[in-house]
């Protein structure tokens, strides 16, 4: 479904991707995982479309799309959450989920002065299918918070609801678990396994290898820009190179 | 359902406050054209707020506009012979104009620089409008721009004025209400909360900030025609950089993104402009206290404290009821 | 004809060069913006008339002790009003207004102070006119553009010589990194503020005898030198006073050649279609919101 053929990414003199390929089979939970600073946020702002490529080709449904900013890509199908959480902190929970709607929606401004019929029965099925993501996130209880007085765990799942807000084939999850306990660790990954069985495709980053390992169908991984290994779970865990690059970065730490 | 009826009750309640008001108000000739000048500047400062209070983009201009839909309106009337209803309209237009070309470079600009161009906006239509003898009749201004008349009644007197304005004032309100609650409204608050995110999720940012240069341009605009067929008198001194300062200060004053920020913003600081008649020497310095004493002391303007005095009355709320349980 | 119109254009050029400067420092240091440096040049020029016409000191004496008050004002406002408001949060646009209510007090008190009549400084020289190769020139232009001269070159001095003013480009580029190296980061950033209203000041004592000391005097030179600071790259020293003199030269010929009425509107022209082409200006500092 997502294929990266020889991407590249140079800033300056540093290469922060280097010649990746990688495909995302469609309908699996694909694991990014990798030491600190290996590229795999600047990967994922290549498919969001934050940045374009110096080289090497993006394909979601076999149409290329590297280079095209990222409400294009949202409008395509790929919705992404933020590793440092970027929600709209004065609008509250509903209304952050109903921004996520925007590219499935049409109404524009003459129809919302107006009033039409089209926009207000629009309006009515966006909010109920709000409510609909929010209940499945578990957030039922606070759709009429301000976003920004949530506590870290909801809004790391607000993040995700106002994604599938889009509907999107594809979702890419920065770092989701980052800064939840154990408990929401273990919600979150049924979570994601429950988004996947809707049949989105879901694309992970994450840190804590024991989410990964165990939600994960497929996994990369990445070390200085360049992949080092790919396959299953057990693979990996296996992989002497993967081992050592994490080695080396706790040495570094 | 819930929403629709809030809507109506808000807008009841404040209705029935303007009425008693303004029934005091309009014995007195005089009295009735602060009342004027009032809605004429909610109407100039809403457009400000769609701009900067909703989307987050700053224009310190806005005076360009407010001079665009005066001088339009008056020409057409005069030299074209329009009626000064449809006049209004095609002003509102034209300003709308002018704000999408303003917005295609500053829809990429950030706040300094923006701050900017809008600022040599406001000076460019401010000289033209001073300097352009044959076509605005220059710092001499314009006299005896027509009175409105709709379906042959002429709104002559301060009194009949204001209703006209008051009227236009509500169409305003519920159009604010309605675009600030429905998916363009919400691409606009996404955009000055989190321009990326926004982005990411669909939104076509400079199409929105366009969008939002356009609807607050035509606001201003028509505020500034509606001003012309006011006074029948309008000369470049109304359209100064100061001008746009103080529809910066209403708004901040009143309090931005709300739909009754600037229509405190608006009355407090033309009320305390026609008190201090008088004094007009002092003028600047009391633009300048206000906007110093919204920057120290009122961050999030008068409707800031109001928001603030109900979540702690709130808070006391379910503190009492967390102590009776 | 064309060597005075050159001279004019230098002159007027490296006021707006050496106003915009300060707006260039000032953001530099602090990446904050002030619309004040019009009325601080407004100030500066009612204070040198002061000292020199009424007080009847020394023309060089009056521009020093203006120079002194406006670095102290500028000090003034950087320290107490910018950081009580930063340390309340406050967003950029309300600094900008800020300065704006300053620039409004400023001129509120310039017309209770000195009226709102044009005053005009005694002649400073004898002749009112000198031969240069033949040329003659109003020797108050010469004395303008030569302060003009000294200031840049004594300001690049203090600011690639001086301790303080290494400090104080270190402080602009990073600021953890200087304060951790003992830079008093908060005092470089006031004298930022205080250079800046200084040398609009001080260029207002210079510029008062060419034309006349009144209220609006400082407004459009601000705007123009503003212009000029955003065409020569904002936040770059030296593209300041490049930008300021095209300005100067961009509005002198066009009032020679064009058109006398319109040159403020071109130049405000200019001005936009700069930002819309070219929108990091000539010597490339970020202005966009990538």
């Amino acid at each position: 479904m997502l294929k990266l053929e020889k991407v590249t990414i140079r800033f300056g003199g540093l290469t922060a991707v280097n010649e990746v390929d990688m495909e995302v089979p469609k309908g699996s939970i694909f694991g990014l995982i990798g030491p600190n600073g290996a590229g795999k946020t600047t990967l994922f702002n290549i498919i969001s479309g934050v940045y374009a490529p110096t080289s090497g080709r993006v394909l979601f449904e076999e149409k290329e799309i590297q280079g095209i900013p990222p409400y294009k890509v949202n409008k395509l199908g790929i919705a992404r959450t933020y590793q440092n959480i970027n929600l709209f902190k004065q609008m509250t929970v509903l209304e952050n989920v109903m921004v996520g709607c925007h590219t499935k929606t049409g109404a524009g401004l003459m129809s919302s002065i107006l009033r039409t019929r089209r926009q207000r029965a629009e309006e009515k099925s966006v909010r109920e299918k709000c409510l609909d993501i929010l209940h499945f996130m578990q957030l039922d209880s606070k759709i009429d918070f301000k976003s920004r007085n949530l506590s870290y765990g909801e809004q790391r799942r607000l993040e995700i609801a106002r994604a599938l807000a889009s509907e999107p084939k594809l979702l890419l999850l920065d770092e989701p678990a980052a800064g939840m306990n154990g408990r929401e660790k273990e919600e979150l990954s049924e979570t994601i396994r429950r988004i996947n069985e809707k049949g989105v495709t879901v694309l992970l980053v994450e840190h804590d290898m024991k989410l990964v390992m165990n939600v994960t169908h497929i996994i990369c991984v990445l070390n200085y820009g360049k992949k080092i290994a790919f396959g299953e779970p057990a693979d990996i865990q296996q992989n002497q190179e993967v081992i050592a690059a994490y080695l080396g970065d706790t040495r570094n730490d | 359902m819930l929403n629709r009826l809030k809507e109506k009750k808000g807008l009841l309640i404040a209705l029935a406050i303007i009425t008693v008001v303004c029934g005091l108000m309009l014995k007195e000739r005089y009295l009735a054209l602060v009342l004027c000048f009032v809605c004429i500047n909610i109407i100039a400062v809403t457009g400000l707020d769609i701009l900067f209070g909703y989307t987050g983009q700053v224009s310190f201009g806005h005076a360009g506009y407010y001079a665009i839909g005066s001088y339009t309106s008056a020409l057409l009337t005069l030299r074209l012979n329009l009626p000064p209803a449809l006049a209004v309209i095609i002003a509102g237009f034209v300003s709308m104009l002018f704000g999408v070309i303003i917005a295609f470079p500053a829809a990429k600009l950030v706040k300094h620089f923006l701050s900017l161009l809008t600022i040599a906006f406001g000076q460019m239509v401010y000289i033209f409008i001073a300097v352009t003898v044959p076509l605005t009749n220059g710092t001499s201004g314009i006299v005896g721009i027509p009175h409105i008349s709709i379906f042959g009644y002429t709104f002559s007197t301060n009194q009949s004025n204001f209703f006209l304005l008051l009227g236009v004032v509500i169409l305003v309100f519920i159009a604010k209400k309605r675009i600030v609650d429905s998916r363009v409204g919400r691409a606009f608050i996404a955009i000055r909360e989190n321009p990326h995110a926004a982005n990411g999720m669909g939104i076509n940012v400079r199409y929105y900030k366009i969008l939002a240069f356009a609807v607050s341009a035509f606001l201003t605009g028509i505020a500034g025609a509606l001003y012309a067929h006011l006074m029948g008198f309008i000369s470049p001194d109304t359209f100064t950089a100061s001008q746009s300062t103080l529809f910066m200060t209403m708004l901040l004053f009143g309090g931005i993104g709300s739909l009754v920020g600037p229509a405190i913003g608006s009355a407090i600081l033309v009320a305390t402009t026609e008190l201090m008649q008088s004094f007009v020497s002092y003028q600047m310095l009391i633009y300048a206290i206000f906007i110093l004493i919204v920057l120290f002391y009122l961050p999030n303007g008068v409707v800031g404290i109001i928001e603030s005095l109900k979540e702690s009355s709130r808070k006391q709320h379910t503190d009492k009821a967390v102590n009776n349980a | 004809m064309l060597v005075q119109l050159m001279i004019g254009a230098l002159m007027i050029g490296s006021v707006y060069g050496l106003v915009g400067l300060g707006y260039g420092m000032i953001y530099k240091a602090s990446g904050l913006m002030t619309l004040a440096q019009g009325d601080m040049l407004m100030i500066g020029a009612f204070l040198g008339l002061t000292f020199y016409k009424y007080l009847h000191l020394p023309f060089v004496v009056s521009l020093v002790f203006t120079m002194i008050i406006m670095f102290s004002l500028g000090l003034f406002i950087e320290r107490v009003l910018v950081t009580t408001l930063l340390e309340r949060g406050a967003q950029t646009v309300y600094i900008i207004l800020c300065t704006i209510s300053v620039a409004m007090v400023l001129q509120n008190i310039a017309m209770f102070a000195w009226g709102t009549n044009v005053k005009q400084f005694p002649p400073l020289f004898k002749k009112t006119t000198v031969d240069i190769f033949g040329y003659s020139v109003v020797p108050e232009n010469l004395l303008a553009l030569g302060v003009g001269i000294f200031c840049m070159l004594a300001l690049h001095f203090f600011m690639t010589k001086s301790k303080f003013g290494t400090s104080m480009r270190a402080a602009a580029q990073d600021e953890l990194a200087a304060s951790s190296l003992g830079i008093n980061v908060p005092l470089t950033k006031g004298a930022s503020w205080g250079i800046a209203s200084m040398l609009a000041g001080g260029i207002g004592v210079v510029v008062g005898p060419i034309f006349g000391v009144y209220l609006s005097m400082g407004a459009l030179i601000g705007q123009k030198a503003f212009a000029g600071a955003v065409v020569g790259g904002y936040g770059n020293m030296y593209g300041a006073i490049v930008g300021g003199i095209f300005f100067g030269f961009i509005e002198t010929l066009i009032s020679a050649f064009v058109t006398v009425t319109y040159k403020d509107f071109i130049s405000f022209a200019v001005l936009i279609i700069v930002m819309i082409i070219m929108p990091t200006g000539l010597f490339k500092e970020q202005v966009m919101d990538d």
